[in-house]
């Protein structure tokens, strides 16, 4: 085992741990816990085997194993990034939501108000 | 009298941001020829809603900015919940004349038109600078491709709409990228709309207070991305 691999196996299994325990505990979401399992997984066997990854890479036509998960990375981040945006605007759009229907509630009801003390200013004794 | 009960059901919405130097020339130019005039006060954080105070008008306030798009869209729907029969949409800072808004209402009483859309190049861009009219034409031309609508101003704050068409309008972006999105859904609903000729005065307020020319690309992405997903 080489250097590298002794410092980083440790922590990737303390991380592998760490997703495992809040499965156990019922902690988060399921799916996103499953995948960080399998990433945490996968990233330690790549460090154990990188001959692995570049016979992987090489079945697909890419030349290193270290491109292979440069490639991996760049569309995981294009993914996470379109998922976010997606998720940022319609946060977005319930927001504006709420924002309207207290506009608009707090403007009828400043009306009806007025409405109402107009009623009593009519109404009332005649001095 | 018969022009009177027109005007009646006629209702103006004016998204406001920090617009207090100019909204009350321009509110009470308005007021001058239509009774109803809806202020939207987009969370602004100066003075904007103590400087209409004695005005006859609707004030509604976003606590919090969510941009033109949104503003307009709380404006439209009060005005619908007023039982508004024709709602126009106009500009708070002093770029719109209030004489342009019975070209935009007329047709839309006649039964002409479902929306009626103001034109700065069908009538007249007061001091309008370069860049600024480059960037439009571009605008048109993107909205010509895109949205396959053919208008010969694509970014005009002054329209007026029916209560059918107002009605089925939905501008779900809250900021400038709604421009597009109204004559994406005109196309759509196969609206009938018409150009109207308006007067735009660009002032040194204005222009420093209106949009950066670099916007227009954050539009056209915004725009591009809502096509693709949907």
């Amino acid at each position: 085992m080489n250097l590298f691999q002794l410092i980083a196996l440790p922590f990737i299994a303390f991380l592998f741990l760490r997703s495992a325990f809040r499965v156990m505990r019922g902690r988060g979401s399921r799916r996103v816990t499953l995948l960080e399992a399998i990433i945490w997984l996968s990233a330690s066997i790549a460090v154990l085997q990188p001959n692995l990854t570049i016979q992987i890479a090489n079945l697909i036509g890419i030349g290193r194993g270290a491109d292979l998960v440069l490639y991996l990375l760049v569309l995981g981040n294009l993914f996470a990034w379109f998922f976010f945006y997606r998720k940022m605007q319609k946060q977005e759009s319930e927001i504006t939501e709420l924002v309207r229907q207290f506009a608009l509630r707090d403007a009828l009801a400043n009306e009806s108000e007025s409405a109402r003390n107009k009623i009593t200013d009519s109404n009332g004794p005649a001095i | 009298m018969q022009l009177s009960a027109n005007r009646d059901n006629v209702f103006i919405v004016i998204p406001a941001y920090n617009e207090s130097r100019n909204i009350r020339d321009v509110v009470a130019r308005v007021l001058a020829i239509y009774p109803h005039v809806v202020v939207v006060d987009d969370g602004s954080t100066d003075d904007l809603a103590a400087r209409l105070t004695g005005l006859r008008l609707f004030v509604l306030r976003h606590p919090i900015n969510r941009g033109q798009g949104a503003a307009l869209q709380t404006g439209i729907r009060f005005a619908l919940l007023k039982n508004a029969e024709i709602i126009v949409t106009f500009d708070a800072d002093g770029q719109h004349d209030a004489a342009d808004l019975e070209a935009l209402v007329e047709p839309i009483q006649a039964g002409e038109c479902d929306v009626a859309l103001g034109s700065r190049f069908l009538g007249r861009a007061h001091h309008i600078p370069f860049i600024r009219k480059a960037v439009l034409k571009l605008g048109i031309l993107f909205t010509r491709v895109v949205s396959r609508i053919e208008v010969s101003d694509t970014h005009n704050g002054l329209r007026a709409f029916s209560r059918r068409a107002a009605c089925s309008l939905h501008i779900s972006m809250d900021r400038m990228a709604h421009a597009s999105e109204i004559l994406d859904q005109i196309k759509q609903a196969h609206w009938r709309f018409k150009e109207v000729p308006v007067n735009i005065y660009y002032s040194a307020h204005s222009r420093a207070k209106g949009q950066s020319s670099w916007n227009a690309l954050a539009i056209a992405f915004q725009v591009l991305f809502k096509r693709i997903t949907g």
